[in-house]
C-alpha cells in the first residue's frame, strides 16, 4: 500500500528555512492530512532559466578532480562523472562557488539528489536566447539566417503528450509558466496545440500568484450546491454557431477569422476539461500574499524582494505538484539578481566578464543569489515525502539552465544543474562531465566558430539532454523526433546551414546517438 | 578624442550606408514627390484604385477588455458601486495576459489557453457580483427578476437577454441569438433564479463578438471583399479608437438611428467622442508608446551608491520622480492638443515648462507650473523641444546615455532603421577613470575600422547633441566624473557638437537641442513617422505604405497643414476607417 503525504512532515519539510510569507504552511489548514493528497505516478517537471550565462567553469562547476570516473563514448572520447562533494565552511555549504548555500538547506541529502552537468552544447551560436534551453532555437536574436524552425519546446511536448498526461482527470493546467513572457519566454507551442497546427506562439506567463494558486486548487464540492447545466457548452456553442454562419454572415469570415475561431473552440475544449478535473487537497486555503506586489518600480532589481517574489510562486508549484493539479512549471525570472545596478547589465556586465574580472564576480554573485533564493528554495520544499519513502523531488526533475554557456553568447557547456531524479530516471548525487576533454577543434561562438577560450571542450550536443529530460518523463523518441533527426531541437548541422562547420568539434557520432539514454546519468 | 570624431564625420557617409537600409534612395524632398523606392519617406502617395489593407478580427487588447467591462459593469448596476465590483475581479484578471509590446500594444492579437482561462474566470466572478443579491438583480434585470410572478419569467429573461446582449456584443441581437442565449437553444427551462441571470451573463462575457471585435460589414459592391461597416461597428471603431472601451448610449443611438452612417453626423459624433476625457487618456498613452517612457528607468533606483548620490547632490530623486517626468511630457503634448491646437513644429520646439512638481521643477531650475496658468518659459538657451525634457534625456544614473538617446530619436522619432548589434562586442579598450561619457563612447564604439562605428555614428550624434543635460536631466555646462565611492575625478566642459545627420544628406555640425529638433522640425521625416506610427496605434497594424497611402497621406497632411489634434482626429475621418476589408487568400 502507498504510504501517503503526512501533513506535519511536509510541514516540518517546508517551514524553517522559507525566507519570505506566507510559506506553504500558510495554505495547508488544520483539517488536511496525509490521505488527503494524492501522489503523482509519473514524473514532474520544472525549468529555470536565468538570462546571460558566462559563468566561468571555475565558478560553475566542482574541480575536475572530483570527476574522475571515465568511459569511453565514441572512439577518442571519453566522458566522466564522479560524487557530488559538499564542503561545508560554517553554515554554507557548497558544490561550487555558484552552487551553495545554508548548510541546513544544501544539506548531503539534498546533494545526493543533484546532478551537475558540463559539456552539453548546442552546436551554433546564440544569441539572445530564450526558446532554446527548452527546445525552440529559433527564439534566438539573429538567428534567422539560419533558418531554424520554431518549433514548440519540450515541456509543452510533455503537456500535450498522452505519455505523460495518460490521465488527465486531476490536471487543471497542463503547464505553469511564471516569469518573463512575449518575446522572451521560454515555452512555445502551436496556436492550436491540440492538433498541432497554426503558428508557434510564446505561452503566456502567469502574472498573479494568487490567481495562479486559484487555479491550480479546487475547493471540496459543495454536495448540497444544486447542479446547473454546463455554461461551458454555451459558450461552445455561440462559437460553434458564428463559425458555421447561425448568426449572420459568416461568409464573410475570412480564413484567417475562421482559423482563431478554430482556435478558441479547441481552447474552450480544454477549459472544459479542466472544468470537469476533481481534485482537492482538503482544507487548502488561499495565500494571502501575491507575488506581483514584489520587486516593482525602483525594488524592481531588489535581491531581497525578487528573493519573495519567486519564492511565493515556488510555493503554487509546491502546492501544485502536492494537489497533482499539474506536473509542469517552467520559470524565466529577470535579468539579473545584484544590487549593482550597472546601466546596462547585459552589455556592461554579462558582455564584459570575459574581459574583466570584476564584471565576472558580479555574473557569479547573481547566479549565485538565484541558485539560493529560488532554485535551493524550491528543491527544498519539493524534498518531502510522497510516498514509500520517496519524496516530491525525487519524482520530480528541476532543471536550471543559463541563456549562453561559460561565455556570454557562446553555446558550448550550457550549464546544468539538477535536483530530483525524475521518479529514478537518473543517476544523482553526482557531477557529469561530457566534453571529449582531449579535441582541441575550435567550436561555434557568437562570431561562428572561433578559438578555444579557457581549455573549453567540445562536448555532446544539448539537444541529447532535451531528448533525455523527454525520456525521463515517459516521452519517448517516437513521440518526439523530427524525421532525418535524433534528439529534441534543430541539429543545425554544417551541411544544412552554412555558418559553422562543426564536424570537428561536434562529429557525426554525437548527431546520430542524440536520442540515446546518457551514458553513467540514465539509471 | 576628437580625432576620432573627426574621422568619424569623414567616414559617416560610407558607414551609414552599411548601417541603414534607405541610403541611396533617392532625395526627392526638395520637390516634395513619392519616391516608392525609400522605405522611409518624407510624403505617401495615394492611388485610390490600390485596394486597402486587410483588416483581421481582433481580440479585445487587454486594456479594451477591462476598459469595456468597466463601462458594462456601469450598465448593469448604474445604482450601486461599480468600482467595488471591478475591484472584485482584481485576482481573477491577473490570470489574462498582457499585451506584449510588438511596437504597440494594440499589435498583440495573440490568443491563447490563458486567455480562454481567464475570460472564463472573469466572467464567472462578475456574474456572481451582479446576481448577488436581490437588488443587484433587480438593478441587472427589474423588478420581474425578484418578484414572485412565475408568468413573466420567460419574458424578464428574454427582455434581459436582448438589452444585456445588445451592450455586451455591441450590436442588436436578432431573434436567433436571443433565443440561443436565453436558453431555448439548449433546451434549459428557464427558472428566474439569480443563477439563471448569472449564467447568461457568464456566456454573453465569453462570446466570439464580446472578446473579439468582429466586423460582418454591410453587404459588398463590386469588390466581393470590401464591406463599408455598419452603423455599429462604425460606432464601435470609434469607440475602441478614442475611448479604448465600447461605444456608450449615444453612439448606440447614432447607430440604431442611422446618423453615424452620414457625414456630418459621424463627425458630430468624432467631435464628440474627441471631447470626451476619455480620449486624453487614448492619447496620452499613444504619445507614451511612441517614446517608450515606459522604459524610462526608476530615477531613484541608485540612490544610496556613493556616485549617485555624490552626483545628484541636493537633487536627490524620490521614488515618484520618473512618474513627475512622464507627465510633464503628457501635458507638453496636452497643451498644444487641448489648449491651443498647436503644430507637431510647436511641441518639437516648445520652450515652456510644464512641471507642475517641485521636485521637477528644481530639477529644470524653474517654479512649479500651475496648470490653471500659463506655463513659464526655460531661460534662453538652455532647454527647448520635445526632445530635451528630462523624460528625454535623463538614465537615472551619473552617466548619460547618447546611444539609447540616439537610438530612440533615429528609430522612433524619424523612422530609420537599424540592424541588430552583433552578438559580441568584443573587449573593451582601456579607458581612463577621468573620461566623459562620450569620450568612453567614442572610444568603444567608433574605433576606425570597426563594423560599430557604421551604425553608432547614426545614433551617437543624435545623443551627443542633448549632452548638456545630465542623468536626471539638469541643464549642464560641464560633465562632472565620480569613481565608485563617489569621488569626483573630473569636471570638463560639455562637448554637445555632433553631425547628427537627421537627413543623411545634411552634415551640418549642431551643438543643441534646440538646433537638432528645428533640423528635425525642418526635414519633414519625422512628421511623417509621426503619422506612420499613430496608423499603427489606431489602425492596430503595420501600415503598408501602398495599400495604407491615401489614409497616411490624409494623416500626414493634416498634420502638416493644420495640426496635431488635426492629424490625430484624421485617422478616423479616413474612407479606410469606415470599411473592412477581407483577406481573399
Amino acid at each position: 500500500m502507498i504510504k501517503t503525504q503526512n501533513r506535519r512532515q511536509f510541514l516540518q519539510g517546508a517551514a524553517g528555512f522559507t525566507l519570505a510569507l506566507p510559506i506553504l504552511d500558510s495554505l495547508f489548514g488544520k483539517g488536511a492530512d496525509a490521505g488527503e493528497f494524492p501522489y503523482a505516478t509519473n514524473p514532474r517537471f520544472v525549468c529555470m532559466v536565468t538570462d546571460h550565462g558566462g559563468v566561468y567553469p571555475e565558478y560553475m562547476w566542482p574541480s575536475e578532480a572530483t570527476c574522475t570516473n571515465a568511459t569511453q563514448m565514441a572512439p577518442g572520447h571519453d566522458v566522466h562523472w564522479g560524487p557530488l562533494q559538499r564542503e561545508v565552511v560554517g553554515n554554507t555549504a557548497r558544490l561550487s562557488d555558484v552552487v551553495q548555500g545554508p548548510a541546513n538547506l544544501l544539506t548531503d541529502t539534498l546533494a545526493s539528489k543533484m546532478m551537475l552537468v558540463r559539456g552539453l552544447d548546442v552546436p551554433f551560436r546564440l544569441s539572445h536566447n530564450t526558446g532554446g534551453a527548452l527546445g525552440n532555437f529559433a527564439r534566438s536574436d539573429n538567428n534567422n539566417e539560419f533558418n531554424i524552425a520554431p518549433r514548440p519546446t519540450i515541456d509543452q511536448v510533455m503537456a500535450w503528450s498522452d505519455s505523460f498526461y495518460p490521465d488527465l482527470p486531476n490536471i487543471l493546467m497542463r503547464s505553469m509558466h511564471i516569469g518573463r513572457g512575449g518575446d522572451r519566454a521560454l515555452s512555445w507551442n502551436y496556436s492550436n496545440p491540440a492538433s498541432e497546427t497554426g503558428a508557434i506562439e510564446a505561452m503566456p506567463s502567469t502574472n498573479g500568484s494568487m490567481a495562479l494558486f486559484n487555479q491550480i486548487f479546487v475547493p471540496p464540492a459543495d454536495p448540497g450546491e444544486p447542479q446547473r447545466p454546463p455554461v461551458v457548452d454555451r459558450v461552445f456553442e455561440s462559437y460553434t454557431r458564428l463559425r458555421n454562419g447561425n448568426f449572420g454572415h459568416a461568409s464573410r469570415l475570412s480564413t484567417a477569422d475562421r482559423s482563431k475561431l478554430d482556435d478558441h473552440l479547441e481552447r474552450i475544449f480544454e477549459l472544459e476539461r479542466k472544468l470537469n478535473a476533481v481534485a482537492s487537497c482538503g482544507d487548502m486555503s488561499a495565500p494571502t500574499s501575491e507575488a506581483e506586489d514584489y520587486a516593482n518600480g525602483s525594488a524592481s532589481q531588489n535581491p531581497a524582494e525578487l528573493a519573495t517574489k519567486f519564492q511565493l510562486y515556488n510555493d503554487v508549484i509546491v502546492a501544485a505538484f502536492i494537489c497533482g493539479t499539474s506536473r509542469l512549471a517552467t520559470v524565466h525570472p529577470v535579468r539579473n539578481w545584484h544590487t549593482d545596478l550597472a546601466n546596462a547589465w547585459h552589455q556592461d556586465v554579462a558582455h564584459q566578464a570575459q574581459y574583466d574580472p570584476a564584471m565576472e564576480q558580479l555574473l557569479v554573485a547573481s547566479h549565485g543569489t538565484f541558485f539560493q533564493s529560488v532554485f535551493l528554495d524550491l528543491v527544498s520544499k519539493l524534498d518531502v515525502e510522497e510516498a514509500n519513502g520517496q519524496t516530491f523531488l525525487d519524482n520530480t526533475l528541476v532543471m536550471w539552465t543559463q541563456e549562453c554557456g561559460e561565455v556570454t553568447h557562446h553555446p558550448v557547456s550550457l550549464p546544468v544543474v539538477t535536483a530530483g531524479s525524475a521518479a529514478g530516471y537518473f543517476n544523482t548525487g553526482r557531477c557529469y562531465d561530457y566534453r571529449n576533454r582531449t579535441n582541441t577543434a575550435l567550436m561555434p561562438n557568437s562570431n561562428g566558430m572561433g578559438e578555444v577560450w579557457m581549455g573549453a571542450r567540445p562536448g555532446v550536443l544539448y539537444q541529447q539532454w532535451l531528448a533525455n529530460i523527454l525520456m525521463s518523463m515517459n516521452v519517448m523518441p517516437s513521440e518526439f523526433e523530427h524525421p532525418g533527426e535524433r534528439g529534441y531541437g534543430d541539429p543545425y548541422r554544417a551541411d544544412q546551414h552554412s555558418q559553422s562547420d562543426v564536424t570537428q568539434s561536434h562529429p557525426d557520432y554525437l548527431f546520430d546517438q542524440a536520442s540515446e539514454p546518457l551514458p553513467f546519468m540514465v539509471s | 578624442m576628437h580625432n576620432r570624431s573627426a574621422w568619424v564625420l569623414g567616414a559617416a557617409w560610407v558607414a551609414l550606408a552599411g548601417c541603414v537600409g534607405t541610403i541611396g534612395a533617392d532625395d526627392t524632398s526638395d520637390s516634395g514627390g513619392y519616391d516608392p523606392n525609400d522605405s522611409n519617406p518624407r510624403v505617401f502617395h495615394c492611388d485610390t484604385d490600390t485596394p486597402i489593407s486587410a483588416s483581421p478580427m481582433r481580440r479585445l487588447s487587454y486594456r479594451q477588455y477591462v476598459n469595456t467591462l468597466g463601462d458594462l459593469v456601469g450598465h448593469l448596476q448604474p445604482q450601486g458601486n461599480p468600482a467595488a465590483i471591478m475591484a472584485t475581479l482584481d485576482t481573477p484578471l491577473t490570470l489574462l495576459p498582457h499585451d506584449h509590446d510588438h511596437d504597440y500594444r494594440n499589435f498583440d492579437n495573440d490568443s491563447s489557453q490563458a486567455h480562454i482561462d481567464a475570460y472564463w474566470e472573469v466572467a464567472i466572478a462578475l456574474a456572481g457580483e451582479v446576481t448577488a443579491d436581490a437588488a443587484r438583480l433587480e438593478q441587472l434585470a427589474g423588478s420581474c427578476a425578484t418578484d414572485s410572478d412565475a408568468s413573466n419569467d420567460a419574458a424578464c429573461v428574454e427582455e434581459f437577454v436582448r438589452r444585456f446582449g445588445m451592450l455586451a456584443l455591441r450590436r442588436p441581437l436578432s431573434d436567433d441569438e436571443v433565443a440561443f442565449y436565453a436558453g431555448d437553444a439548449v433546451d434549459d427551462p428557464i427558472s428566474v433564479a439569480p443563477e439563471s441571470f448569472a449564467e447568461r451573463v457568464t456566456v454573453l462575457l465569453q462570446a466570439p463578438q464580446f472578446v473579439y471585435r468582429i466586423e460582418d460589414g454591410m453587404p459588398a459592391g463590386e469588390d466581393p471583399d470590401l464591406f463599408p461597416l455598419s452603423g455599429y461597428e462604425l460606432a464601435s471603431r470609434l469607440s475602441y479608437l478614442l475611448w479604448q472601451s465600447m461605444p456608450d448610449q449615444e453612439l448606440f443611438d447614432a447607430a440604431a438611428n442611422g446618423t453615424l452612417d452620414t457625414e456630418d453626423g459621424f463627425a458630430a459624433q468624432l467631435a464628440r467622442v474627441w471631447n470626451d476625457p476619455r480620449t486624453q487618456v487614448t492619447i496620452d498613452q499613444f504619445f507614451s508608446e511612441w517614446l517608450r517612457l515606459e522604459e524610462l528607468p526608476p530615477m531613484d533606483a541608485e540612490m544610496g551608491t556613493p556616485a549617485f548620490d555624490a552626483f545628484a547632490g541636493s537633487d536627490a530623486p524620490g521614488p515618484e520622480l520618473t512618474a513627475h517626468m512622464t507627465e510633464e511630457v503628457m501635458d507638453l503634448f496636452r497643451y498644444y492638443i487641448w489648449n491651443t491646437e498647436g503644430s507637431f513644429d510647436d511641441v518639437l520646439l516648445s520652450d515652456l515648462s510644464f512641471a507642475k512638481t517641485a521636485d521637477l521643477a528644481a530639477i529644470y531650475g524653474m517654479p512649479p507650473w500651475n496648470p490653471g496658468s500659463a506655463p513659464d518659459v526655460f531661460p534662453t538657451g538652455q532647454r527647448a523641444g520635445l526632445l530635451t525634457r528630462a523624460a528625454l534625456v535623463a538614465s537615472a544614473s551619473a552617466s548619460t546615455r547618447p546611444v539609447m538617446k540616439g537610438k530612440l530619436i533615429r528609430t522612433r522619432v524619424l523612422c530609420d532603421e537599424l540592424p541588430d548589434p552583433p552578438a559580441d562586442l568584443g573587449e573593451l579598450p582601456e579607458l581612463a577613470p577621468d573620461m566623459t561619457v562620450r569620450e568612453r563612447l567614442d572610444e568603444i564604439t567608433l574605433q576606425p575600422g570597426s563594423s560599430c562605428a557604421g551604425c553608432h555614428v547614426s545614433m551617437n550624434a543624435l545623443g551627443y547633441v542633448t549632452e548638456s543635460f545630465d542623468g536626471l536631466g539638469r541643464y549642464r555646462t560641464s560633465e562632472k566624473v565620480f569613481d565608485q565611492e563617489g569621488n569626483q575625478v573630473a569636471d570638463k566642459p560639455v562637448d554637445t557638437t555632433a553631425v547628427p545627420y537627421v537627413s543623411y544628406e545634411d552634415d551640418s555640425p549642431m551643438d543643441s537641442g534646440l538646433q537638432l529638433s528645428e533640423a528635425i522640425a525642418d526635414d519633414g521625416k519625422a512628421h511623417a513617422c509621426l503619422t506612420r506610427h499613430y496608423f499603427r496605434y489606431s489602425y492596430g497594424r503595420v501600415e503598408d505604405l501602398e495599400r495604407d497611402g491615401c489614409a497616411l497621406e490624409g494623416m500626414r497632411g493634416a498634420l502638416v497643414d493644420t495640426s496635431l489634434r488635426a492629424m490625430l482626429e484624421q485617422a478616423a475621418m479616413e474612407e479606410a476607417f469606415k470599411l473592412r476589408r477581407r483577406d481573399s487568400e
